[in-house]
């Protein structure tokens, strides 16, 4: 029978063209938005732990408080010691001292005068240390747009928007005016190694600078400190639960409780929105499913509705010679699987493609603005899918249900038929 | 099913409700067709042939009086007691074919077996039969549109008779066909009537077929006005 039913689909296309293209595309578009979510959601992950919030976040309980202000007074004065027992403690782990300030940058003209001024918002991290993550974690290695790498404490990089706003060049000397941790001002010159361009508007910013953590310590009075701590995996992988149990020892062992100069720790997605994110995005596979379930529901419904006019005399006829209302009804839910499963098929293969060409080539949106959320949450510039597991299952939720439910509500209509009619109704 | 009689109705009344009344179709019919006959029930229109088709064929249900089919009481069967009565022992012939346009000839044909589960092999072998004694062996991978009305019939016959019922059920089988055609299905017809024991009833206007019946039932307003043997 299943295969008379199939036949029957194959070879009447306005029977099932319409519904397996429904499915189809429906289909494709599932795997397309999982294959998405599955490269976009890893990538984002990765970009924002790398540039601001780590796999795991330290901070002086006081700093976290008050983080929108940047208070260098909350700094962790003994953060160097904090990385020693926490790389002791997490071998799988590597901690970076990072720290943010904010200051005045005075740019002076041939003869050392004053010729313009600016403030900035500098990020310092081990940026001299041969062999250190944090160039790339940063993106400052393959952004650099003229100069080099810094490869003294105080030299900086800046964005190429502020080096052109204000006619710097490579190796010219600047001074940046700030305060300490304790409150006094504090000077120092710094040489213009680099201009880099991230691409992301947050950090390309005009007031962007990039400074060596020990320059800056020099320069803040906070030997040894920092005003945040970073862990990563040294696989790269981020889990909720691996980051969950170094911030549980974190907070046990080394925080006190109501020191607002102890530190205390955040998984990834504790810090920002990322939480909130993270179950929207694991929720999103099976958002996109519902929702193509009710639209390709409601399409196929309206189609089984106009097929079962079209075919009223075939469905007459089968009655008339003897084939039960229900198994009728039957046949009609397990043509609309047949069609959901071709439908699927086809939709995956297709979904699957689409979301290969994501992952190979990617889709540059730099120039859409949309790479940095405001929030601390960065996206990649380039937006690359990826073939994950479900892209080969997740289309078949949608795909076999929606056409299913359609034949189920659209067929109830066999049992309203009155057989006492067939004669009269097969014969017009 | 070696019973004589094949149908038998007693005082059977079928009445439908036209607005705020009742119109009878069928007044206190009492018949009885043995196996293996050849009859007609033949009658102007509205006379109540078509819904004597419809009670007798299970499709309809008495409002009173009884109606024995092949030992069964259509009145007391259910919707599956009477689609499973019609599967396997009732074929139907209809004016207008029906033949479902996307498949073959022999998948038309095969359609009821595959209702009845048969095999693969048991399928194709009664497929063959039945193609060859309405003569369309060499059709038999045409689709429906490929053939003339009188092939189209013939096929009908060939799907109502695969599964050699014990009864056939036509209603104005010839009303579409031309002379020349009317007579070959009559014929073909009357042949399994002869070669396979199947009972034909009839509901017919058309003086061609009337020739053809050993036995002429008229129907008049809902009754039974005349039986003639030949």
């Amino acid at each position: 029978m299943i295969k008379f039913l199939l036949d029957g689909i194959l070879r009447d296309r306005s029977r099932s063209l319409f519904p397996v293209l429904t499915v189809f595309i429906g289909t494709a578009i599932t795997v397309l938005m999982a294959g998405y979510i599955g490269g976009v959601m890893p990538d984002m992950i990765r970009m924002s732990a790398h540039l601001d919030a780590g796999h795991v976040k330290v901070t002086s309980q006081g700093y976290f408080e008050d983080r929108t202000q940047m208070p260098l007074d909350m700094a962790l004065d003994d953060a160097e010691e904090i990385i020693v027992q926490l790389e002791d403690q997490f071998p799988d782990m590597m901690w970076k001292a990072r720290t943010r300030f904010g200051g005045l940058l005075d740019i002076p003209d041939e003869n050392g005068e004053t010729r313009a001024q600016t403030t900035v918002s500098a990020q310092a991290a081990d940026l001299i240390t041969p062999g250190s993550t944090e160039l790339d974690y940063l993106k400052i290695r393959s952004s650099v747009r003229n100069g080099s790498l810094p490869t003294d404490p105080f030299d900086i990089v800046i964005s190429e928007n502020m080096a052109d706003a204000y006619g710097l060049d490579i190796g010219d000397m600047v001074t940046l005016m700030t305060s300490t941790i304790n409150g006094s001002m504090s000077f120092q010159n710094f040489r213009v190694a680099g201009t880099v361009v991230f691409g992301v508007a947050a950090l390309d910013k005009g007031g962007a600078i990039f400074a060596d953590i020990e320059g800056a310590r020099m320069v803040l009075n906070m030997n040894g400190g920092s005003t945040e701590i970073l862990g990563f995996f040294k696989d790269d992988e981020y889990t909720g639960e691996r980051a969950q149990i170094v911030t549980d020892w974190i907070n046990t062992n080394l925080s006190v409780e109501g020191d607002p100069y102890s530190p205390i720790a955040f998984r990834f997605e504790d810090v920002n929105e990322f939480a909130a994110m993270m179950q929207w995005a694991g929720a999103f596979i099976f958002i996109i499913s519902g929702v193509f379930i009710a639209i390709m529901f409601i399409v196929l419904w309206n189609s089984g509705l106009m097929n079962g006019l079209r075919r009223y005399g075939e469905i007459g006829l089968r009655l008339a010679i003897g084939e039960a209302k229900g198994h009728v009804y039957r046949s009609m839910l397990v043509e609309a699987t047949l069609i959901g499963t071709i439908g699927t098929i086809l939709g995956t293969a297709l979904g699957v493609f689409f979301v290969y060409l994501l992952q190979e080539y990617g889709l540059d949106i730099s120039g859409m603005g949309v790479t940095d959320t405001g929030n601390g949450i960065y996206y990649p510039d380039v937006i690359r899918g990826k073939v994950i597991p479900a892209c080969f299952y997740v289309g078949f939720i949608p795909g076999i249900i929606a056409p299913f439910l359609g034949a189920l509500v659209s067929g109830r209509g066999i049992y309203k038929r009155q057989t006492a009619s067939l004669f009269k109704e097969l014969e017009t | 099913m070696t019973e004589a009689k094949l149908i038998h109705t007693h005082d059977l009344v079928k009445a439908y409700p036209v607005a705020d009344r009742e119109f009878v179709a069928l007044k206190n019919v009492n018949l009885e067709i043995e196996r293996g006959e050849f009859a007609g029930l033949v009658g102007p229109s509205g006379s109540g042939k078509t819904t004597l088709l419809n009670v007798i064929g299970s499709l309809d249900i008495p409002t009173s009086g009884s109606v024995t089919v092949l030992d069964s009481k259509i009145e007391v069967l259910s919707h599956k007691q009477a689609a499973n009565l019609r599967n396997l022992h009732i074929g139907f012939i209809f004016q207008t074919y029906n033949l479902l346009p996307v498949y073959t000839v022999a998948e038309n044909v095969e359609f009821p077996l595959l209702l009845l589960g048969k095999s693969s092999d048991e399928r194709r072998s009664m497929v063959e039969d039945a193609l060859e004694w309405v003569g369309l062996t060499d059709k038999a991978e045409m689709r429906p549109a490929q053939l003339s009305g009188g092939e189209s019939q013939r096929v009908a016959i060939a799907r109502a008779m695969v599964k050699k019922p014990a009864l056939v059920l036509a209603d104005e089988p010839t009303a579409n066909l031309d002379a020349k055609n009317s007579h070959r299905i009559l014929e073909t017809m009357e042949k399994l009537n002869a070669e396979l024991d199947t009972t034909f009833l009839f509901a017919t206007h058309d003086e061609k077929v009337m020739q053809y019946m050993k036995r002429i039932i008229s129907l008049e307003d809902g009754e039974v006005v005349k039986d003639e043997t030949k």
